[in-house]
């Protein structure tokens, strides 16, 4: 016995079914756009901040005004607040659809508002001498051992007996301001760290190690 | 990878339960009423079933058919407690109720059921499992399909008799959704099963075909594929809730369920050439591939869940192992704005409409059986660890059968 079925119910549910898909994409799409415009905020956000210290120590550096004590915890703050933007928006490029450009220049913007606050950073601490260590971190998405870096400087940051800001720069985005950087540090490998542009380190380095490396 | 198949089984999941959903539009079919009341034989096949034995056969005999048109044997397969005493007393008491005992213990329904088919004299006959029970009204609500000469065997809805464990209530739940399914099987003629309480068969079709497959340890399984292979269509009667006794403890539940399961792998490879095959219409271009389909998304799903959950524990221990006792810095409490905006919209969207349309069809399946339902924390294990535990038998079943284990009922 052959069913007696209309042949178009199965073409009905198909449609139905990918309009719900659709539907699915849109809300996707939508919530892509939310996390997009929140990054964007926040790199603005960076951005004034950064700008924001600038113009203040050209203002105290003009009134020979020590600076030093200002700088080192408005700097801290803004490379905290940056570290924290990195991981967010590694978090939302993973579960973002469809929207590879945008992601791709929210993170063009986002490592060069960090490489600018890794610069200023350096710039400080040549002139203060303060307690906070630097550290700039190459890694690899694809990569085992760059998670485990990953880990280790996550602790790292949030750790009450010392001080340190972490800076990370994925080797493999292409843009010719960090192939500059790239090239300068000779980073032909990943993970790589540069503690207190100073100290190279390649492969994995564990806590242990790093707080022997940073300053006492 | 992991979501876009996600996104796929919820697909396939959205596309069944839509096209299940629109089925149950289609009126339930007309039945021609039989001008004349057929001699029905009823046979229950018994082993050790002292327990049960005394329900069953008193919802036998309270059945509102003419008493002159049943015949009840019981088959006997050698039981070592009293159940041939109280059959012998019923038989006694009840001239259409008779005895026929084994020599020796055959081991599965299918002996039991051929012994009596070759002592049966009915037009149609019903099997009844022993641990099971019929309303008064049960037969003479299904014999009236037969009126329909293509009509092979017909099968009704089957709720347990008692709940009282977890794993009963589960099955509870269970058997409301397969009722359901099978109900909307039966409307576009893809029902390709028969089940021990009061499936009703033409008793001449049955030994023109060779009878039950004794060799089988799912003989219900298999005469229903070579009923449809012989162009033979098995119907399914809503509104004729019967009962029966199912596992109490996982255990059971398991050790029935490898059976099950083996037994439809054993089946479906034996009726292959059904699969595919237009000249079986729906059940061979739209179910059967089906069948498959549930099978490769079982095993799939399968093999990522394996692979997800070690992957998330190679992890968690990496991050253990770099972070030693400093992981309670890495641990920071996200904001509400983050939280929400991290929302994994791929996977979560397709599994919210997954879960909506399951939860109608949860509704609509209580409703056919007139059964409450509201959401407990049955339904929740139903749906998130249920599933699991079905996928552990199906890969257990699968595995038994490539290497060829003996099957044993």
């Amino acid at each position: 016995m052959v069913a007696k079925i209309r042949k178009d119910i199965f073409i009905t549910v198909f449609i139905i079914s990918i309009a719900i898909f659709l539907l699915g994409f849109y809300i996707s799409r939508v919530w892509d756009d939310l996390r997009i415009n929140q990054v964007n905020e926040d790199l603005k956000d960076s951005t004034l901040d950064t700008m924001s210290i600038l113009i203040e120590q050209e203002f105290l550096t003009q009134f020979n005004i020590d600076d030093c004590a200002i700088s080192e915890s408005r700097l801290s703050s803004i490379s905290k607040n940056l570290f924290e933007l990195g991981q967010t928006l590694m978090e939302y490029e993973k579960k973002g659809l469809l929207k590879t450009k945008e992601y791709s220049t929210l993170r063009k913007e986002y490592f060069l508002i960090e490489v600018r606050a890794y610069t200023n950073f350096i710039e400080f601490t040549n002139r203060c001498n303060p307690n906070t260590d630097i550290i700039l971190y190459f890694y690899n998405t694809e990569e085992d051992l760059s998670e485990r870096q990953g880990y280790a400087l996550d602790a790292i940051v949030n750790r009450d007996d010392v001080k340190v800001r972490v800076f990370s720069i994925d080797k493999n985005f292409d843009d010719p301001t960090l192939d500059t950087i790239k090239s300068f540090y000779n980073i032909t490998k990943t993970p790589t760290i540069i503690i207190n542009n100073k100290i190279k380190k390649e492969g994995f380095v564990s806590i242990s190690e790093l707080i022997g490396l940073i300053k006492p | 990878m992991f979501e876009y198949y996600i996104w796929a089984v919820c697909f396939v999941t959205l596309y069944i339960s839509i096209f299940w959903i629109s089925l149950t539009q289609y009126e339930n079919k007309v039945v021609n009423k039989l001008t004349k009341l057929p001699y029905v034989s009823i046979i229950v096949p018994a082993y050790n079933e002292e327990k049960n034995i005394n329900n069953a056969l008193n919802s036998l005999i309270n059945l509102d058919y003419p008493k002159e048109k049943i015949e009840i044997i019981v088959v006997d397969d050698c039981s070592t407690d009293k159940t041939v005493d109280i059959v012998k007393d019923y038989a006694k008491r009840f001239k259409y109720i008779k005895l026929l005992m084994h020599d020796k213990n055959m081991g599965n329904a299918a002996h039991s059921l051929n012994t009596a088919l070759k002592h049966a004299k009915g037009e149609l006959f019903a099997r009844l499992d022993a641990d099971s029970v019929v309303s008064p009204d049960s037969l003479m609500k299904v014999v009236h399909y037969f009126s329909d000469q293509k009509v092979g065997a017909v099968v009704s809805p089957i709720l347990p008799i008692k709940t009282g464990t977890i794993v009963e209530k589960i099955q509870r739940f269970e058997y409301i959704l397969t009722n359901f399914i099978r109900n909307i099987m039966a409307k576009i003629y893809v029902l390709h099963y028969t089940t021990g309480v009061l499936t009703t068969y033409r008793t001449d079709v049955i030994k023109r075909l060779g009878y039950f497959d004794e060799d089988n340890i799912t003989e219900d399984l298999e005469i229903a594929l070579r009923l449809i292979k012989n162009n033979y269509t098995i119907e399914f009667e809503p509104n004729n809730i019967t009962y029966t006794y199912v596992p109490a403890t996982l255990k059971k539940f398991w050790d029935q369920r490898i059976r099950w399961y083996r037994g439809f792998l054993h089946n479906s490879w034996k009726y292959k050439d059904m699969f595919f095959n237009k000249k079986y219409g729906l059940l061979g271009t739209f179910q059967t591939p089906l069948n498959i389909l549930f099978l490769f998304v079982l095993l799939f799903s399968f093999a990522l869940f394996v692979y997800q959950f070690f992957d998330l524990v190679y992890n968690f221990f990496t991050w253990l192992t770099v972070t030693k006792l400093d992981f309670l810095n890495t641990i920071q409490i996200p904001d509400l704005e983050y939280l929400v905006l991290s929302i994994n919209i791929k996977v979560v969207f397709p599994i919210i409409v997954t879960l909506l349309l399951s939860v109608y069809i949860y509704k609509k399946a209580h409703n056919m059986t007139n059964q409450k339902w509201k959401v407990s924390f049955i339904t929740l294990i139903y749906l998130f660890i249920y599933p699991f535990i079905t996928t552990l038998q199906w890969v257990y079943a699968i595995i038994l059968e490539l290497f060829k284990v003996r099957r044993k009922w």
